[in-house]
């Protein structure tokens, strides 16, 4: 669990490893059983350098957790440091608002299979694919060496 | 083999593929005479730090004749046995793959998040002190997860002296230990002494999702790892396919109804531990839920009834594994299903013998509870139904747990365990409460059936319970429903179908009710059933007058366990009563008694020595006593270890010699001596005890579970002078101990408890000759040898060096316990 020992356990991302039907299958199993949670899926941001990988990748989220609750949850899953910058982007989006549930979130951005995607990274980026922003000198501090 | 014996240590090296992840190197050695699969692969899991990850497969390099190199999948304890002899030289290559999640089961691969996770902070911290450390020294992994294990050997010590502030007895069982009760086929070659060791210091909590499927009776005696493995497998499929025949059992209405009581206790179950804690969906809480209605549904006859989720919730959460926890369920129902009838005579029984106790042990304050109108010690039911599960916090539930299930003998199933139950017969149980008379009646034929199955099976109350209702069942049908015909007409009967089983005895009310019906039919019918509370003197008389009857009727070899169980009440000690003897004495008294300490108890004196002889041998079924005498001797003598390392080592091979060259007295004042200094208290309470009444034999005592008596026992001690001292009434009473629920404190009861029932257990003196001709056939003499290497470790390191063999041994210790628990040292090749 400590970040030096890092083990992504794919190299694909969720959406190439799995077909279509199949995770709407899946999304279909898991809503059925847990009615009041959300099925998410998080990432790590191909390009991520810092943070570590999680244990999975796959997430039941109650839908009345905030996203800022949320984002506590999954920091104390890779056992960040408070000085580690971490940013929870949406369906490759962008960043959702902190005071939104986790509904709301669900309802506005989920995925045609059912899922709601999120990448996680320790720099503010801006869309897919785009090559990371020069760091901003507050979010250096991540160095947790 | 002989190349084998030679090679003591087999020195291993790992290869782990993971996917697209580099390859990682590992390398340790194994003792190949106790490393099972099981072992090798929890070594690995911990080498590799795969936390929660354990799905992988394991191959071997073996070269064949023409030197060509092939890996060979390794999936049983023989395929490692193979490759320990063929292909450990110079050392064992093993490849690792693991397998990406997807291929496990849907759940394994979500991570739930409940609302109760927000509030994980302090958690967080130790999380980062953890990260801290880590990155603080960022050498090799080996060097990191020895820094590991060091930490978590320091923080277990810390939490262990935490808890155990009075004095430890032992660390808990670990793997390493445990692995060394198995032999090379990873057969539980010592269960009695599996126990002991456990009794005298718990499990760790991560073994106990193995070892408490012993302590539960579930595997059938002499299964091998792999079978151990099918085993599992095989009994949840089992499962599965009662769970999925729920509706072919009972109506649609029925399930509901059953769910639906089912749902309202899992709801409120140990919704505190993190285990059950969040949202009411959670999956733990489903299982649970499942569990216990396709108990209450394949086992009519109990049904379900308040306070059975209080038992199966701390097994399901040791179990993490609904089917796996359901079979341990039917393993504890099997002993503890007779609480949940609808009668209460078990109840009620296990009352009379706490009362019995109480008043043996501390007649003062029996007689405050009696000025009080509290002697009926009602307030104890909770207690006694969920043997005081739930009196202590969780954690420490589950270690009061585990220690008193290894003071009761083991009772393995024969072939499996029984996950159904006996069919239901509503009419019958109509019957059973209407006309017990009938039912007796109809049961003394099959008296000498059961006697034999008795001689197998020590302990078993409940087996006793079902065999009875299921042998009039089916040998008496006809009988039944003339009867039925005779007293009602059909059409009730079928409305009494419907409704019947579910009138269970869901509150205490109704338990006294029971209670009391009970007792006042049994008083009329057989006069025993309240014996005990009468006083002292008229129960010599009454039994006095049975126990003539008794050996009247049965020409000795006629089993009184069976008619206990039948008459609820002990006949089997009425012989006894009348010549005034120690009630637990069962076999021949030696002449040469004892020398009593002070502080023994008082029945212990050498009043009346050889007089018992003939009677006790007679009374009691030659192979029954001696299984209990076994274990419960050693448990007595090797009661009470105190933390000095040295003083016990001598003290105990003293004993041990002892044991052997037949000389009882010196032992018993052992145990006393150092079993007392502790309890400066109970030792008080116990030197003015009451001659006037004694106590059953602990084959009997509780009813199958005498430990948890004591206890009972020890907590009404532990708060004996404030009741006393503030004069609590009945109300104040009980409401004083419903404020104690999962309040107390666990070492002070254990230890109080563990001496008293040492000195019970001791003021007998087992017979010896007895155990020499049990000796071959049965683990007797094992269980005797044992008390010395397992005591002989030192407290804290239970992997130390082999322990020494004793001259005077018959057993070879040598080979019964291997030279070196499995000692894996890791060196880094990264």
């Amino acid at each position: 669990m400590s970040p030096l020992h890092s083990r992504p356990q794919h190299s694909k991302p969720f959406k190439q490893r799995k077909n279509f039907a199949t995770r709407k299958q899946e999304v279909a199993g898991i809503r059925s059983k847990f009615p009041n949670k959300v099925p998410v899926i998080i990432e790590r941001y191909e390009g991520e350098k810092y943070l570590p990988p999680l244990d999975k990748t796959k997430f039941l989220v109650p839908h009345e957790l905030t996203m800022t609750q949320f984002v506590t949850i999954i920091r104390n899953r890779m056992a960040l440091l408070p000085t580690q910058a971490f940013y929870l982007l949406v369906n490759n989006s962008g960043l959702a608002s902190m005071a939104l549930t986790m509904a709301q979130v669900y309802r506005d951005h989920q995925d045609d299979d059912g899922f709601l995607y999120m990448t996680y990274a320790s720099q503010e980026m801006f869309g897919y694919h785009q090559a990371l922003l020069p760091p901003a000198i507050d979010t250096c501090t991540h160095d947790c060496l | 083999m002989a190349s084998e014996e030679e090679r003591e240590v087999v020195r291993v090296k790992v290869k782990k593929c993971d996917g697209a992840l580099p390859v990682e190197f590992r390398s340790f050695a194994v003792d190949p005479q106790i490393t099972s699969l099981e072992v090798l692969q929890h070594i690995l899991i911990r080498a590799f730090d795969l936390n929660g990850r354990h799905n992988f497969g394991i191959s071997f390099l073996s070269r064949d004749r023409n030197g060509t190199e092939m890996y060979l999948s390794l999936a049983s304890d023989w395929d490692l046995d193979l490759a320990f002899l063929s292909a450990a030289k110079p050392y064992l290559q093993l490849k690792m793959d693991i397998k990406s999640s997807e291929e496990s089961p849907v759940m394994e691969d979500w991570d739930i998040i409940s609302t109760k996770d927000v509030i994980g902070s302090e958690q967080h911290l130790v999380e980062r002190t953890k990260t801290l450390a880590s990155a603080a020294l960022p050498f090799t992994q080996s060097i990191l997860s020895q820094v590991g294990r060091t930490l978590s050997r320091v923080q277990q010590a810390l939490s262990w002296s935490y808890e155990e502030e009075m004095k430890p007895f032992m660390p808990p069982l670990s793997d390493a230990e445990f692995h060394s009760f198995l032999n090379g086929q990873g057969q539980l070659t010592r269960p009695e002494e599996l126990r002991l060791r456990i009794y005298h210091g718990g499990v760790e909590p991560s073994l106990r999702k193995v070892v408490w499927r012993y302590l539960l009776n579930v595997y059938p005696n002499g299964l091998s790892g792999q079978e151990r493995m099918d085993y599992m497998k095989r009994k949840t499929r089992e499962y599965e396919q009662l769970k999925r025949e729920w509706r072919t059992h009972v109506s649609l209405e029925d399930l509901e109804f059953i769910r639906g009581n089912v749902l309202k206790d899992v709801l409120r179950t140990d919704r505190s531990h993190p285990y059950y804690a969040g949202s009411e969906d959670s999956p733990h809480l489903a299982a649970l839920t499942d569990l216990l209605t396709t108990f209450a549904i394949t086992h009519p006859q109990i049904s379900y009834c308040q306070g059975m989720s209080d038992i199966a919730s701390p097994i399901l959460a040791v179990m993490d594994n609904e089917a796996h926890a359901f079979i341990c369920f039917c393993g504890i129902m099997k002993r503890l299903g007779g609480n949940f009838r609808p009668d209460g005579q078990l109840m009620s029984l296990k009352f009379q013998h706490l009362k019995l106790l109480l008043q043996y042990s501390d007649p003062e304050f029996y007689s405050y509870l009696v000025s009080r109108g509290a002697d009926d010690l009602f307030f104890c039911y909770r207690w006694l139904l969920l043997e005081l599960k739930r009196e202590f916090a969780f954690d420490d539930a589950l270690r009061m747990l585990e220690i008193t299930w290894s003071s009761l003998p083991p009772d393995p199933p024969e072939t499996e365990v029984e996950l159904l139950g006996p069919p239901s017969e509503v009419a019958e149980i109509v019957l059973c409460r209407g006309k017990d008379k009938e039912v007796e009646k109809c049961l003394e034929d099959d008296n000498e059936q059961k006697t034999k199955e008795h001689m197998r099976h020590m302990l078993r109350p409940l087996r006793e319970d079902f065999d009875k209702s299921k042998k009039s069942a089916c040998d008496d049908a006809g009988s039944q429903s003339q009867n039925s015909e005779n007293h009602t007409p059909p059409t009730p009967i079928k409305k009494a179908n419907v409704t019947n089983p579910f009138e269970r005895q869901t509150s205490f009310g109704e338990f006294k009710y029971y209670t009391t019906r009970n007792e006042d039919s049994l008083d009329v019918e057989k006069g025993q059933q309240s014996q005990s509370s009468v006083t002292s003197k008229s129960v010599t008389a009454r039994t006095s007058r049975q126990s003539t009857i008794d050996s009247d009727d049965d020409p000795g070899e006629k089993t009184p366990l069976i008619r206990n169980c039948e008459n609820g009440s002990s006949p089997a000690s009425s012989p006894l009563f009348r010549v005034g003897l120690p009630v637990w004495k069962m076999g021949p008294a030696h002449s040469s008694v004892s020398s009593p300490s002070p502080l023994s108890w008082p029945e212990c004196s050498p009043k009346s020595p050889a007089q018992p002889t003939s009677r006790g041998s007679e009374t009691f079924p030659r192979t029954v006593p001696k299984v209990w005498t076994s274990s419960a001797h050693v448990l007595s003598s090797t009661g009470m270890y105190l933390p000095t390392v040295p003083t016990i080592k001598k003290s105990e091979s003293l004993c041990y010699t002892q044991h052997h060259s037949q000389v009882s007295s010196p032992v018993s004042s052992f145990g006393k001596g150092q079993s007392m200094p502790g309890v400066p208290n109970a030792s008080k309470s116990e030197s003015s005890l009451m001659k006037s009444c004694s106590l059953p034999p602990p084959q009997e005592f509780g009813k199958g579970n005498p430990f948890m008596l004591f206890l009972c026992l020890s907590i009404l001690l532990e708060h004996r002078d404030h009741i006393i001292k503030n004069c609590l009434d009945y109300n104040e009473l009980a409401m004083h101990f419903d404020r104690l629920v999962r309040r107390h404190n666990l070492s002070r009861v254990l230890q109080r408890a563990k001496a008293l029932f040492a000195d019970y257990l001791q003021s007998e003196i087992w017979d010896s000759e007895e155990g020499d001709e049990v000796g071959s056939d049965s683990p007797t003499s094992a269980a005797l040898h044992s008390a010395s290497p397992i005591s002989d470790r030192p407290i804290h390191s239970p992997l130390s060096s082999p322990p020494p063999s004793s001259p005077c041994s018959t057993y070879n210790l040598a080979t019964t316990i291997p030279s070196t628990a499995a000692q894996v040292c890791y060196s880094s090749t990264l």
